[in-house]
């Protein structure tokens, strides 16, 4: 069982055996969301294990998630899982990637609008788009504005 | 002891993101030859000397037509002291021969400023000069300065200039292009400081590549096919052994292609990727590579197009998008449609392949409707931004008419010049009402707005920017002054009556 909840909202929470693509509209206004996907029935009857190597196991891959239709192939490894393991010191407290093998949410901020909110983080790691540019680039456009302004006058 | 053979620079301006590729590759030309040589990148000085005050102003200056007059007194003087300074670098080591490297129009005036104080020193070297930023009118200018000059692909007319065969077809003329690029040197980088570049592709020193020479298309505002008539190409297995060569011995595992475009001969292509994707599977390279790259109708490419261009390491690929309107895409002769990009790049988002646009803003056909249409396809794509795939774009400085673009010859018939201090920059179209440089410019700001508020980075912005300023300080100084009076500035449109 899978349950799929922004801002705990509860969107999903069903079946999924093999691949399935899930498409759920948010109606969700609020700037901050958080969206967070967690296997809801695992228990350690679903890891099987032989000779100290697991045969068979109960999981769930991430393959794609697109936020109003971007696909956030990048951004996607900023969420972040807290899993509840079967047993203490089985793992990281914390855990971030595209896989679920335990319970317990993996959540993912943005905000709203997503799209604005993704191009403003992908700009925020260009090399050659810094702050000090931008600075440079607003001085350089208001210089030639007021020169038509002048030029006008 | 042997005097030095040769001492090659490259002069400003060229954008401050990657080494000078001309001196690196005559040098290494030269060097597998015999010669001994060594190459400065003046360009570079200018960055490393103003990058704390005043670089956009300073870089402006070398730019094109631009009017010292109006330049800050002590930034001239400091500009003077820089040129000085090449000067002494150039004779410091006595050289038989000295080459400047005019890698556009833009690095003309630099050429000018050195070869004065050339003149006004003591020397005996012979100083030649080469580039893409040669041309006969321009040459008349400053012959008087020089022994002799280069107009095409320098290597093999540097060599028979290094040996005295001053009769070798391209020297003091144009050069024969060179059909084998295999038979050629290796790049030789080694004079330059790698670290002072800006950080254009990651966070890593990255080398120039040559896999071809000139293009495939003839697109109507560029002048790559006056410089390379044909389309020239090393073969696959010569440009993987270089990758593979600096790799094991530099460490280095970020290549630029200098090419006009990387993808032009596809068999080559397919060759190169799957090879360079073979040795990033079978070791721990992880080579990189970008450059210019022209977007192709998706319907034209095998199905491991996509996928082996990822896995060979391709990087922030520069793409000539140029416009959003399939009409002026057309009368551009780009062989493609916003249709084709849009599927071209869905390919690049779900391979994982990154790139950078570059737009031209004020096409002579370019409508209101059509530039509306170019803004739309920033909307459209921004999701492209969002996901990481497309890096940024380039909005550049509005259409310029350079010499030797095919669109010259409809001079009088689609465009005028204005006759102003920038006539590459300073004419009107005649098939598009009231499109002049104030129209244009009114258009690229517009362009950046958007670009701003849709958080799309516009890479070179702010050298962009600082160059429109000073066009049009000096295009309203000449309205201002009345030399328009007695020109054409508006099309004639009674044709259209």
């Amino acid at each position: 069982m899978v349950k799929i909840c922004v801002n705990k909202h509860i969107l999903f929470h069903d079946k999924i055996i093999e691949n399935y693509t899930a498409e759920i509209p948010v109606k969700i206004l609020a700037k901050n969301q958080i969206l967070s996907i967690e296997l809801t029935d695992k228990t350690s009857n679903d890891t099987l294990i032989k000779n100290g190597k697991i045969v068979e196991d109960k999981f769930l891959k991430i393959r794609k998630i697109y936020l109003d239709g971007i696909n956030i192939k990048n951004y996607i490894y900023t969420a972040r899982q807290k899993p509840l393991y079967h047993f203490k010191n089985q793992g990281d407290k914390t855990v971030k990637g595209d896989h679920l093998f335990f319970q317990g949410p993996w959540k993912l901020f943005y905000q709203n609008p997503p799209k604005q909110y993704l191009t403003k983080i992908a700009k925020g790691k260009q090399l050659i788009k810094t702050d000090q540019k931008h600075l440079i680039v607003e001085k350089f456009m208001s210089k030639i504005q007021n020169l038509n302004v002048t030029n006008t006058l | 002891m042997k005097r030095l053979d040769c001492v090659i620079v490259s002069l400003p301006f060229i954008e401050y993101y990657l080494p000078a590729a001309a001196p690196a590759v005559l040098k290494g030309h030269l060097e597998s030859k015999g010669f001994t040589v060594q190459t400065h990148d003046f360009n570079i000085s200018v960055k490393h000397r103003f990058q704390n005050d005043n670089l956009v102003v300073a870089s402006s200056f070398f730019h094109n037509n631009s009017d010292s007059k109006t330049y800050d007194k002590s930034l001239v003087e400091q500009i003077n002291e820089l040129v000085d300074s090449w000067v002494d670098q150039l004779l410091e080591k006595n050289p038989r021969f000295i080459g400047l490297s005019v890698f556009s129009v833009d690095s003309r005036k630099a050429c000018e400023l050195v070869l004065q104080k050339l003149q006004e020193r003591q020397h005996d070297s012979k100083i030649f000069i080469g580039g893409m930023g040669l041309e006969e009118g321009w040459l008349d200018t400053i012959r008087d300065k020089i022994d002799f000059y280069i107009m095409g692909e320098g290597e093999l007319a540097c060599e028979n200039l290094l040996k005295g065969n001053f009769n070798f077809k391209g020297i003091n003329g144009k050069v024969e292009q060179i059909q084998d690029l295999d038979q050629l040197g290796v790049a030789d980088y080694k004079d330059y400081d790698l670290s002072l570049y800006d950080k254009f592709y990651n966070d890593k020193k990255v080398v120039q590549i040559t896999g071809s020479r000139g293009c495939v298309r003839n697109c109507s505002f560029c002048n790559v096919n006056t410089h390379w008539p044909s389309f020239t190409w090393r073969s696959a297995k010569s440009i993987i052994t270089e990758i593979k060569r600096t790799y094991e011995t530099h460490g280095i595992t970020d290549f630029f292609f200098t090419d006009s475009l990387i993808n032009g001969n596809l068999k080559v292509y397919m060759q190169m990727v799957e090879g360079l994707a073979n040795y990033n599977y079978s070791t721990n390279a992880k080579i990189t590579w970008g450059g210019q790259y022209i977007v192709r109708k998706s319907s034209h490419l095998s199905k491991e197009y996509f996928s082996l261009t990822r896995d060979s390491g391709a990087y922030n690929l520069a793409l000539g998008v140029e416009s959003g309107s399939n009409d002026v895409l057309e009368h551009m002769k780009k062989g493609v449609t916003r249709e084709d990009l849009d599927a071209f790049i869905e390919n690049f988002d779900s391979h994982n392949i990154t790139c950078a646009y570059m737009i031209i803003i004020g096409y002579p056909t370019e409508t209101d409707k059509n530039f509306e249409e170019t803004m739309d396809l920033l909307y459209d794509h921004q999701q492209y931004v969002a996901s990481g795939t497309i890096h940024g774009v380039t909005l550049n400085t509005t259409m310029s008419m350079y010499q030797g673009i095919p669109l010259e010859n409809q001079e009088n018939k689609i465009f005028i010049r204005d006759k102003s201090n920038h006539n590459y920059w300073g004419w009107t179209s005649t098939v598009v009402p009231g499109l002049d440089w104030e129209k244009r410019l009114q258009r690229r700001l517009i362009a950046q707005k958007i670009c701003d508020m849709l958080n799309w980075p516009t890479i070179s912005a702010d050298r962009e920017l600082g160059q429109i300023l000073k066009i049009h300080e000096s295009y309203l100084q000449w309205k201002k002054n009345g030399i328009s009076k007695n020109i054409q500035t508006q099309p004639d449109l009674s044709h259209l009556s």
